[in-house]
């Protein structure tokens, strides 16, 4: 199975700017998939660099090439459960792996393996590849499912409410 | 019962890998929130991976009943089909 | 003027203790639900990445080595516990050592709740 853009969207509950994906491909639920998002050199994080910098600075920060694979194992989880008013949180990652630089122009693609999903949680591991260079190697990333309902209080209202 | 002791000791090294500690650190009453500084999510991937290990599911409300070492092996033997320990 | 990309900043305040023969390294930050990304994260409710509050360490800690470009190159450990949002101040001491620089950082809310843990190789 495909997903586009559109579909990717439309499944994940960020907003446009945070979808750090382009398309998934191959993706059999409970299984894995590969999933693709090409850098662009418009993209915020490269918003603030000074006009002098070398191409070394536009290196695509290791923070958001991890936040993209935990996009594409959300993907997964979402594709290999019943839709349900659940939020998928990025909740930990163990033993990974930057060996490697993506740069606007490149395409990274992440392949993810689901290696357990249980009733609360989905753990995944992977790689990602620009070409056929492996830039990433990820041993295990954990997400935590939580009804929409169940997020705690921010603890600036909290204090508020409860003196 | 020897048996039951080895799941014992496979679960210590499993769960001690979990909390960051040694297995011979976790002790089978001690409990995982007060004595070794478990929080949920950590309830969360020891659950995760004694299924995994087994090849079992065990519901999530379980972790309520599996605070120390010989709880878990309690909760994990009734959902396995172990011998009582 | 920044020399590396990054989502998001360093702390404003940071600090650095010599001890044992680490850093101590602490620092502070209020999040602002403005930031780049953000409003995205999520449209129904604004919730701080957890990889930013790994982002907003390295650049601390890079800050106060005097190191811009310092990346993360392996992650032994990471986990995010609590959400923070918007107007939530970020809190963190990290134990940093150098060369190669290894962080390792407790972060917590205002109140002291544990937000999250991390243990990262840099270069």
């Amino acid at each position: 199975m495909d997903l586009d853009f559109a579909q990717l969207r439309r499944l994940l509950p960020h907003g446009p700017g945070m979808v750090l994906l382009d398309r998934v491909e191959e993706l059999e639920p409970e299984t894995g998939l590969t999933a693709f998002k090409t850098i662009s050199g418009g993209e915020p994080c490269y918003a603030l660099l000074d006009g002098s910098a070398g191409i070394d600075a536009f290196a695509y920060p290791a923070s958001l090439l991890l936040e993209s694979f935990g996009q594409a194992a959300a993907v997964l989880w979402l594709c290999s459960t019943p839709a349900a008013e659940r939020v998928l949180m990025f909740a930990g990652a163990k033993e990974c792996e930057f060996t490697g630089h993506a740069y606007p122009g490149d395409t990274v693609r992440h392949v993810v393996r689901l290696e357990h999903r249980s009733e609360g949680a989905a753990f995944v591991s992977g790689h990602t590849l620009v070409g056929e260079r492996r830039i990433a190697s990820y041993g295990s990333l954990t997400a935590v499912v939580r009804p929409r309902s169940a997020l705690p209080e921010p603890a600036a209202v909290a204090s508020i409410t409860t003196g | 019962m020897a048996d039951g002791d080895l799941y014992l000791e496979e679960l210590r090294e499993l769960v001690a890998e979990v909390l960051e500690v040694e297995p011979e650190e976790l002790t089978d009453t001690g409990d995982f929130q007060a004595e070794y500084e478990a929080d949920s999510l950590r309830a969360i991937e020891m659950l995760a991976r004694i299924e995994k290990k087994y090849k079992i599911a065990i519901p999530q409300k379980e972790l309520a009943n599996m605070q120390n070492l010989k709880a878990v092996y309690e909760v994990t033997a009734s959902y396995a089909n172990w011998p009582k320990g | 003027m920044n020399t590396v990309a990054a989502p998001t900043s360093a702390c404003e305040r940071v600090e650095a203790i010599p001890q044992n023969g680490v850093l101590l390294v602490r620092g502070r930050k209020i999040i602002d639900g403005d930031g780049p990304y953000l409003p995205d994260h999520f449209p129904t409710i604004t919730i701080f990445p957890g990889v930013f509050i790994l982002e907003t360490v390295v650049r601390s800690v890079a800050k106060v080595l005097g190191r811009d470009a310092l990346s993360v190159v392996k992650v032994r450990s990471l986990r995010f516990l609590v959400p923070l949002y918007p107007g939530d101040e970020l809190r963190f001491e990290a134990k940093v050592s150098t060369d190669p620089v290894l962080i390792k950082a407790i972060c917590v809310r205002a109140d002291d709740v544990k937000v999250a843990t991390l243990s990262v190789e840099c270069g």
